[in-house]
């Protein structure tokens, strides 16, 4: 083919662009870590990366999710623990006092009865980052509207209503909470229940376990006929069976509560094993993703310096090229 | 009589010797001129005369002026260009998409779309919090911004395109009527001296190439080599008459889609027809103006922006058909107050990438975010819970959830900006090697340019010296018998 001077520095300087482009990119990949720079680098490769960014960032929205359960739920396997001490020590209480040796201190047992009433209470009403644990739903004060007599926006409150013969001491603990269980997305397709509700807590109503100690309360703290009992009035036959229901109840509450605890840490167990999975299946996901989107930079720094090489070779023999002609040999 | 004939035919050379040197320098001196063809002196021996004993040359004369050019290297090279300068065009506009997006990039909305789920995820686990709940403002907001910008830079570079398309139709303009002026001088020269018209053939020829790169044409050259020109089966120059073409706009009154056209106008300035570019940079920004750009566009082809606004529209459907049924965090009572969270579209019209944006109803007030499904219950997360799952719907829209159908609009330009970019590479390629094939034909070597310079100038020195050696045999002659 006949070579003509055109021809010759066309080429040249197409194959010196080429390297420039060539030099040009693999800078870009460097410094920017991507072997993508634009959309239409490789169509199919951005498919995949879009999907696995798809998938990571939403395992990352349910781990987190996922810790913060587990975080609360940790929470609330510590305050049923400490309501289950304290609802124990109750039975405890109880339990002391239907001993025929102890009758003379049933006054003492009351008092102390209704000191753990008003613990418990204030343990049902425990609160994690500001809401309410076992008000189901009705996680803040604004979500409870206390109807007279009650008169706190607390899930659980101890009332003082009128004296009945059922009911001497005249004392009920309302929940204004409700039984709503409320659950958190876990992947795509399942959920997980993050709270204990009242009913599995703390049984019927959601104040079952209350009831109990108030009938415990009740027995200890007044007689049959309704007045104050005081050191020398002993417990009748009847006044024993009703503690003894008391204790019985009580013991239900206890494993009530139990129950719901080993409930919540098993959940807790669960939870921080899908975690874990979720979490290593994410770590399997971005070493996926870079493989697939960043810049090997041994091979690319590799690319860059033979690049370098061919410019540099490149620029030479032009330089070369493009110094004689025939006609620098017509004198 | 032998010495007269000896001059005459050394003046003979020396005339053709020179003209053999000017063609040369002339070729020496358009080694740089884009579409030159070089040129060569054809040079015949003249009539010989007839004496006694034979024939006796009575010495040279220059012939002709060959121009090396080959029609079907022009041909082909017209026709590569056109596919060239098309993908080229596409390629541009592709890159403009493409920045417009902001993709492959961590703020793009791709990020934004899985953010905004996440935000809902996230305030499912703690519906009540206000720094959740103003988080998935603040994800809403982002995301609206995104959608807002992307259509806005789309936006701009349709009207962008549709300037370039004006401005490409100036210079087809331009061109065509050079095309019909050259016909006309090429014409006149011809009339004149035949070998005059090859600078003229060569500069239409580079205007034809000039005008391949904006629009694909069909060349006739007819037997006096007056070139008609066509475009998409219409034709645009004839003889010495070149029509006037004008870019416009249709807009179908049924659709309101806003379409570019190309018009033919007669000598009073009235459209009589429109013309398709099949081919070139004026092909590929139709294209583009009319479709990919097009939000609304009708064909079957594929719009970027129809497919945004597309996302754009079904997402804001999607969550407020559930933030209606939901309770914010003060409302106590049922039925539920029908908040939207996106701005809904007017009766009749859709949500475009324009208009998408969070709705008044909940912007100024992170509380009224209906999250919950009862009233009175700021605990109840079953709305958010439900909207971040809109997030992995696989039926959001054709089959797909929410950042696969963004990822297919995403991955459909890269193949369309791929398939550019390998056009680009083909097309190069093939220019390359034909337009070596054809500069190895017309192209000027300046190593044979200076041989011809010392052939020539030998052949001249020779001459010159026949026409001294004539002279002082002359002499010679007169001087006989002194």
């Amino acid at each position: 083919m006949r070579i003509t001077t055109n021809s010759t520095f066309t080429a040249y300087q197409r194959n010196i662009t080429d390297t420039q482009q060539r030099i040009d990119r693999t800078n870009q990949q460097i410094t920017s870590q991507k072997q993508m720079i634009r959309l239409s680098d490789d169509a199919v490769r951005l498919g995949e990366i879009q999907d696995l960014n798809s998938i990571i960032d939403r395992n990352a929205s349910y781990n987190k999710n996922l810790e913060e359960a587990i975080t609360e739920l940790m929470n609330t396997e510590e305050h049923l623990e400490r309501f289950a001490n304290t609802a124990d020590s109750a039975r405890l209480i109880a339990l002391d006092a239907a001993n025929p040796t102890n009758f003379d201190k049933a006054p003492v047992f009351a008092r102390q009865l209704r000191d753990v009433l008003d613990d418990l209470v204030n343990q049902a009403n425990a609160d994690f980052n500001g809401r309410f644990l076992f008000g189901g739903t009705k996680t803040t004060s604004a979500a409870i509207t206390p109807v007279a007599p009650e008169t706190t926006n607390l899930p659980f409150e101890i009332i003082t209503e009128a004296a009945t013969p059922a009911n001497p001491s005249g004392l009920r603990v309302a929940f204004k909470g409700n039984n709503e269980t409320r659950t958190i997305n876990r992947s795509a397709s399942a959920t997980e229940p993050v709270n204990i509700t009242a009913l599995e807590a703390f049984g019927t109503g959601g104040n079952e376990v209350f009831q109990n100690i108030i009938n415990a309360y009740n027995t200890l703290a007044f007689n049959s006929d309704g007045s104050a009992r005081t050191s020398t009035d002993k417990l009748t036959e009847s006044e024993t069976v009703l503690l003894q229901n008391a204790v019985k109840g009580l013991s239900t509450s206890f494993d009530s509560v139990s129950e719901a605890t080993a409930r919540t840490g098993s959940r807790i167990s669960r939870l921080t094993a899908i975690t874990e999975q979720m979490t290593e299946e994410s770590f399997r996901l971005k070493v996926l993703r870079s493989e697939r989107e960043d810049t090997d930079i041994a091979a690319a720094s590799i690319a860059l310096r033979k690049d370098e090489m061919s410019l540099q070779y490149s620029l030479q023999v032009g330089a070369k090229l493009s110094q004689q002609s025939l006609l620098d040999f017509i004198r | 009589m032998a010495g007269f004939s000896s001059l005459e035919i050394a003046k003979r050379a020396l005339s053709a010797q020179r003209y053999g040197l000017d063609v040369t320098s002339n070729n020496i001196a358009n080694v740089n001129t884009p579409g030159f063809a070089r040129k060569q002196v054809v040079m015949t021996e003249t009539t010989p005369q007839p004496i006694n004993q034979g024939f006796l040359g009575t010495g040279v004369v220059v012939d002709r002026i060959k121009t090396f050019r080959e029609e079907f290297h022009d041909r082909e090279i017209r026709n590569t260009m056109s596919r060239q300068a098309a993908y080229s065009a596409d390629d541009r506009t592709l890159a403009r998409i493409e920045t417009a997006f902001g993709e492959p990039t961590e703020f793009g909305l791709d990020f934004s779309i899985n953010k905004f789920f996440s935000s809902f995820e996230s305030l499912s686990n703690e519906p009540e919090n206000m720094i959740r709940r103003q988080e998935v403002l603040n994800a809403a907001g982002t995301l609206a911004e995104n959608f807002n910008n992307i259509g806005q830079n789309l936006q701009n570079l349709r009207r962008e395109t549709k300037n370039t398309i004006t401005n490409s139709v100036d210079t087809v303009n331009q061109l065509l009527q050079n095309v019909a002026s050259l016909n006309r001088e090429i014409t006149i020269s011809q009339i004149t001296d035949p070998n005059s018209s090859s600078a003229l053939i060569d500069q239409r020829i580079q205007r034809l190439e000039e005008l391949s790169k904006l629009t694909n044409v069909t060349v006739n050259f007819d037997d006096k080599n007056i070139a008609s020109i066509s475009i998409g089966g219409h034709n645009v120059v004839n003889d010495v008459r070149a029509v006037t073409l004008r870019s416009g706009e249709n807009v179908d009154a049924l659709t309101g889609e806003v379409t570019a056209v190309i018009s033919m106008l007669d000598a009073q300035g009235n459209p009589v027809g429109t013309i398709q570019p099949s081919g070139g940079e004026l092909s590929a920004l139709l294209k583009h103006y009319n479709v990919t750009l097009d939000d609304r566009d009708s064909s079957s082809g594929y719009s970027a922006f129809r497919e945004l606004n597309s996302i754009a529209d079904t997402l804001v459907t999607r969550i407020n058909a559930l933030s209606v049924t939901g309770y914010g965090l003060d409302d106590s009572t049922a039925p539920p107050p029908a908040r939207n969270f996106f701005t809904p579209a007017a009766p009749g019209e859709s949500i475009t990438a324009l208009t998408f944006n969070v709705s008044s109803d909940i912007s100024g007030n992170a509380r009224n975010i209906p999250m919950s499904a009862a009233p009175g219950e700021p605990g109840n997360n079953e709305i958010a819970r439900r909207i971040a799952r809109v997030g992995q719907d696989d039926n959001f829209l054709n089959g797909m959830n929410p950042a696969q159908s963004y990822g297919k609009l995403l991955t459909k330009v890269a193949s369309i900006g791929q398939e550019a970019v390998n056009g680009i590479k083909t097309s190069d390629l093939v220019f390359t090697q034909l337009n070596a094939q054809r500069e190895s034909v017309i192209g000027v070597n300046l190593d044979e340019e200076a041989m011809n310079l010392i052939r020539f100038q030998k052949g001249f020195e020779a001459a010159a010296r026949v026409v001294n050696i004539t002279n002082e045999l002359l002499g010679t002659l007169i001087n006989l018998g002194r």
